[in-house]
């Protein structure tokens, strides 16, 4: 238990230090730019419980899910053809490896032409920058599968549908996830950034405002949110990734022979860092 | 890293070709970049004509045929305006990435060596890098100002992150294996530090380098279009669409995009040069 305890402690240190170190730097400051942090706090409280809650951070959220979720979609449906097909792969890959070397910020204005800044025009930059991660890494995944699963797959008599459900997507999910991650970094950073150059409402466009307006603490606030809310995003999606790939790093665990505590269940944000990531080669795309 | 990638392709592609002449290896080369460039050719010819067609879907005015992007792309080549701005994107993304691997690397490999280190940082870190950095621009114009540095800090702050955990992931990837045998030929800490933990980082340094580097230009460009006094080719293409001059914005994505494909290519040269002993290579040389 003490053990349990100095470990806790070893890992609290830093942060909760800061934190004090921060409040109390700050607590008797006149700098406009660094208000103290209990001003920020009480701001955070006023602006965020639940007043600007439903009119900011829930549309922010609501277009990066639905954004990802279509990039999804689209990345991991492209991603399967383009890997069983050399084909289609031979006639489409340098076309897309050009479109997709565009620096993700610079489909923003021309997103506006073609959409104005509702709700459309941030899902159409957040899926368009989110795609390629997901459609590059799944392509790769599905390319490199091991062809005596294949050979098994016929053998077995396996249709069309069940070769894909059963053999293709588990088989390439490892090295999907690895996409998945880096795509919903981007998807949020394009996200606020969008919101940031023309929006109505949003993170980014309300921590703009206030900066532009010298609402200095309502700025600090937005930002404390907005990296909560990134960070409660990430968790979220390690989560899942545990729960679906769970045979995955199983496997792996006992092919590396690693040790049985990183594969025991819980402690989740004290292995978050050192996890074994499921080692595909991946195909990095423009990531964050 | 591609320990399974390279046991997970016994044979490959390449091994079950016939390799008895090399001529054949060179038509099949032929005939599959002529598939790749017609299909771009014939994909840039349906936008043409879309374009041109000018429907409510595709409107000539919002998105240009391919023809008159390339004819403004032309025209940009040859001005002033358009190199200075190259120039400033391209100043604040070396500036800026130079900054984060003087930061990051070594701050890496410091806190991936020793294990309280890493236990005391990892909640700090775990918890700052998910955050966009560009999320912090607001704060830095209040501080810093609009100036020149606004854009050489949060390349660097962005750029820092990834380098960070890199270098911290491949310190603590080292072969134990080489690391005892080396502790066991009574190798000193600094040599088993330059010899063995160096070179074994040094792959998750480059591949931390070329996401930087990707994120950085990003990064630069982000600020631009949202700071039009930091000059560069995001305040190009903001002015472009506010005087509606359409085709001219888009060649300077046009120009990103090259931009983008150049120092991806480049680090990837670096990654090959530096690192073909790497096993990392292998297959990529074999290929």
């Amino acid at each position: 238990m003490t053990a349990r305890l100095r470990a806790i402690l070893l890992e609290a240190w830093l942060p909760v230090g800061l934190v004090v170190l921060w409040w109390f730097a700050t607590a008797h400051s006149t700098n406009p730019f660094w208000p103290p942090l209990h001003d920020i706090w009480h701001t955070v409280k006023a602006t965020w419980l639940f007043d600007r809650f439903d009119s900011d951070l829930v549309p922010t959220m609501r277009r990066v899910l639905i954004g990802f979720g279509v990039a999804v979609v689209i990345g991991v449906g492209g991603g399967v053809l383009l890997g069983a097909s050399p084909l289609l792969r031979k006639a489409l890959e340098p076309t897309l490896e050009f479109v997709r070397a565009a620096p993700a910020v610079a489909m923003i204005p021309i997103s506006i032409l073609v959409f104005g800044i509702d709700d459309s025009q941030k899902v159409f930059v957040i899926v368009f920058v989110a795609v390629w991660a997901i459609l590059l890494n799944t392509t790769e995944g599905v390319r490199s599968i091991d062809p005596t699963f294949h050979d098994v797959a016929r053998v077995y008599g396996f249709g069309r549908r069940e070769r894909l459900l059963q053999v293709i997507l588990p088989a390439a999910m490892p090295q999907v996830f690895a996409g998945l991650r880096v795509a919903l970094a981007q998807a949020f950073l394009v996200g606020v950034v969008a919101e940031m150059f023309a929006a109505r409402n949003g993170l980014g466009k309300l921590i703009r405002d206030a900066q532009e307006s010298f609402r200095v603490r309502e700025m600090w606030s937005g930002i404390i949110v907005l990296a909560i809310a990134a960070y409660s995003i990430n968790l979220l999606f390690v989560v899942l990734e545990r729960r679906i790939l769970y045979w995955h790093r199983g496997w792996r665990a006992s092919a590396l022979g690693q040790s049985v505590d990183d594969r025991r269940p819980g402690r989740l944000l004290a292995r978050l860092l050192v996890q074994r990531r499921p080692r595909v080669r991946q195909v990095d795309a423009v990531a964050d | 890293m591609s320990v399974d990638a390279a046991s997970f392709e016994p044979g490959g592609a390449a091994s079950l070709e016939p390799n008895d002449a090399a001529g054949a290896g060179a038509l099949r080369r032929a005939r599959d970049a002529g598939l790749a460039v017609g299909t771009a050719v014939v994909l840039l010819v349906v936008w043409e004509l879309l374009s041109r067609a000018d429907t409510v879907y595709v409107p000539r005015a919002d998105v240009p045929p391919p023809s008159d992007i390339v004819q403004a792309l032309y025209h940009q080549l040859g001005s002033a305006s358009f190199w200075s701005a190259v120039g400033a994107t391209l100043k604040g993304w070396s500036l800026g990435l130079l900054l984060a691997l003087v930061a990051g690397v070594p701050l890496g490999i410091a806190i991936g060596s020793s294990r309280t280190a890493f236990l005391s940082t990892r909640a700090v870190i775990e918890f700052l890098r998910p955050i966009p950095s560009l999320t912090l621009l607001p704060l830095l114009v209040l501080v810093i100002g609009i100036r020149f540095n606004l854009k050489l800090s949060l390349v660097a702050l962005g750029s820092f992150w990834p380098l960070l955990v890199q270098a911290l992931y491949g310190v603590q990837d080292v072969d134990p294996l080489a690391r005892d045998m080396a502790r066991a030929y009574g190798l000193s800490r600094i040599r088993i530090f330059l010899q063995i933990v160096l070179p074994s980082a040094l792959p998750y340094v480059v591949t931390g380098l070329r996401l930087a580097a990707i994120l950085a230009l990003n990064i630069a460009i982000g600020v631009e279009l949202i700071v039009g006094s930091t000059g560069g080719m995001g305040v190009q293409m903001n002015l472009l669409q506010l005087a509606n001059r359409i085709p001219e914005m888009y060649a300077y994505v046009v120009a990103a995009a090259i931009l983008g494909l150049v120092i991806n290519a480049a680090v990837r040269r670096l990654e090959r040069r530096s690192l073909h002993w790497h096993a990392s290579q292998r297959e990529a040389v074999a290929r």
